[in-house]
């Protein structure tokens, strides 16, 4: 088969395969992250939220135990307004 | 266009990839300062709810002293807008792993909330994640004075960490026991209230109605105390962040825009046809490829260090510098809003130097563009 010649004397453009790739490979990931993530916040959110707030009402806790257990952060009603525990800093750990 | 930015970015890659990491180590840490302060807010916030309005203590010259808990009771019904005040038992006793908090509840828990877990019986306990950590085996020993030695039935689930990382659950009489206890008395007294807003109002009432001195914690102070560390977290996130952002875009101003080389390039473009705006538009394209990529990787990773455990429990130890919760699991309502705001806190600024920079380069004639060559 014959090929006109203005077809072969066309030149095509380079074809930047490489920076197509990249291209995809950025688009690609930023996609999968925004999903990843509104996923996780549609699916994950009302799952992990009631839990630890029944137990907390349940036992009439007073605050939450990212601190430990006998610092005041934990247990609020253990500081006395009287006593200042900046200066005091043995009595932060041992109310 | 797209392609041909990206042609740019393969062209320069050693000084994109620095672009790349550069930025996506600077959202990394504003991220996950900002949103550990905005869970630590929100997740306060929804656990602080269900805790009781006012907590009444009783009190001499040595400190607390337990309460006699029908009385107290009944002394606290007769105030009005108290609802359905409730004897604790509970105290701070050594455990094999460091202090523990040992609760009992005469009320029977829903099933709800039990979730097919046994209430404990006597010589039994429920412990926390912290705790069962600590253990052996089953037997669980505590106390110094009053010890008391239990056996483990159950771990409380990891979910529920915030509420009972460190919580021993075991019977009343066990309790009364090792808390030092006479089978009437309680620890202190927790009170609901039919309005919230008066509870700072209803608290000399409450005073008053006991015969004896009490010393009564609010629970919007214990918020307000959290929402202040809170915020005082984020505000420091924001403050170290401001220096960073400012070196950011002293780093692209100086090494990726504003070269001789790279004007000699635009120069050539501009000698071939270009204009002025499809050199700015390639550079912008440019910087959307590597900079959105690079702040989605560092909000992802934020997003990911401060919700999934036990990432979350490490960035919770470095943070705030107390327990170490391996389980943690915060709140993420908010976390979209605060992801939004991060993203345009340093991808518009990004962009906006990209462009200033990029017009006044390449806003030249092509003959003065190509003379800083730096080869000629």
């Amino acid at each position: 088969m014959h090929t006109l010649p203005e077809e072969k004397n066309h030149r095509q453009p380079a074809p930047c395969r490489g920076a197509r790739c990249l291209l995809m490979v950025v688009v690609s990931t930023c996609v999968l992250l925004v999903l990843a993530t509104a996923a996780d916040q549609l699916l994950r959110v009302p799952r992990t939220e009631g839990s630890a707030g029944a137990w907390m009402k349940a036992m009439t806790l007073s605050a939450p135990a990212l601190w430990t257990a006998g610092s005041p952060m934990r247990h609020p009603e253990t500081v006395h307004p009287g006593v200042d525990l900046r200066f005091s800093t043995g009595l932060v750990a041992a109310p | 266009m797209a392609i041909w930015a990206a042609r740019e970015v393969q062209r320069h890659a050693g000084r994109s990839m620095l672009l790349f990491a550069c930025l996506a180590s600077l959202v990394f840490l504003i991220a996950t300062a900002l949103l550990f302060s905005q869970a630590l807010d929100a997740t306060w916030a929804h656990l602080l709810d269900q805790a009781p309005d006012l907590v009444v203590r009783r009190i001499d010259g040595g400190g607390w002293v337990p309460i006699p808990a029908d009385d107290a009771v009944a002394y606290a019904t007769g105030v009005p807008g108290v609802l359905d005040p409730t004897p604790r038992l509970w105290g701070v006793v050594p455990g094999p792993g460091g202090p523990v908090t040992v609760v009992a509840s005469i009320a029977v828990f829903p099933e709800s909330v039990l979730n097919g877990m046994k209430p404990p019986t006597i010589g039994q306990a429920v412990v926390g994640q912290g705790v069962a950590r600590a253990l052996s085996d089953k037997r669980l020993t505590l106390g110094i004075g009053n010890s008391l030695c239990v056996t483990v039935i159950d771990v409380f689930p990891a979910d529920t960490g915030l509420a009972t990382h460190d919580l021993v659950w075991m019977t009343p009489d066990d309790a009364r026991h090792l808390l030092g206890l006479a089978p009437d008395q309680a620890s202190d007294l927790a009170v609901h209230l039919f309005r919230r807003e008066e509870e700072q109002a209803i608290q000399a009432d409450l005073a008053a109605a006991f015969p004896w001195p009490v010393r009564i914690s609010v629970r919007t102070d214990s918020v307000l105390r959290h929402r202040t560390r809170a915020t005082r977290l984020g505000g420091i996130a924001v403050v170290a962040g401001i220096p960073a952002l400012l070196a950011l875009l002293l780093i692209i101003t100086g090494t990726l825009l504003d070269n001789n080389g790279q004007r000699a390039h635009w120069g050539l473009l501009k000698s071939l046809g270009w204009t002025t705006a499809d050199i700015v538009r390639l550079q912008i394209n440019r910087s959307i490829i590597v900079g959105f990529p690079a702040v989605m990787l560092g909000l992802a990773s934020a997003y990911a260090a401060v919700f999934y455990p036990p990432a979350a429990g490490v960035t919770a130890f470095w943070i705030t510098g107390g327990e170490h919760l391996a389980a943690l699991t915060l709140v993420r309502s908010g976390a979209a809003i605060v992801m939004i705001e991060i993203a345009a806190l340093v991808g518009l600024p990004f962009l906006g130097t990209v462009f200033l920079t990029c017009v006044r380069s390449a806003a030249h004639s092509p003959w003065t563009m190509l003379q800083a060559d730096p080869w000629n």
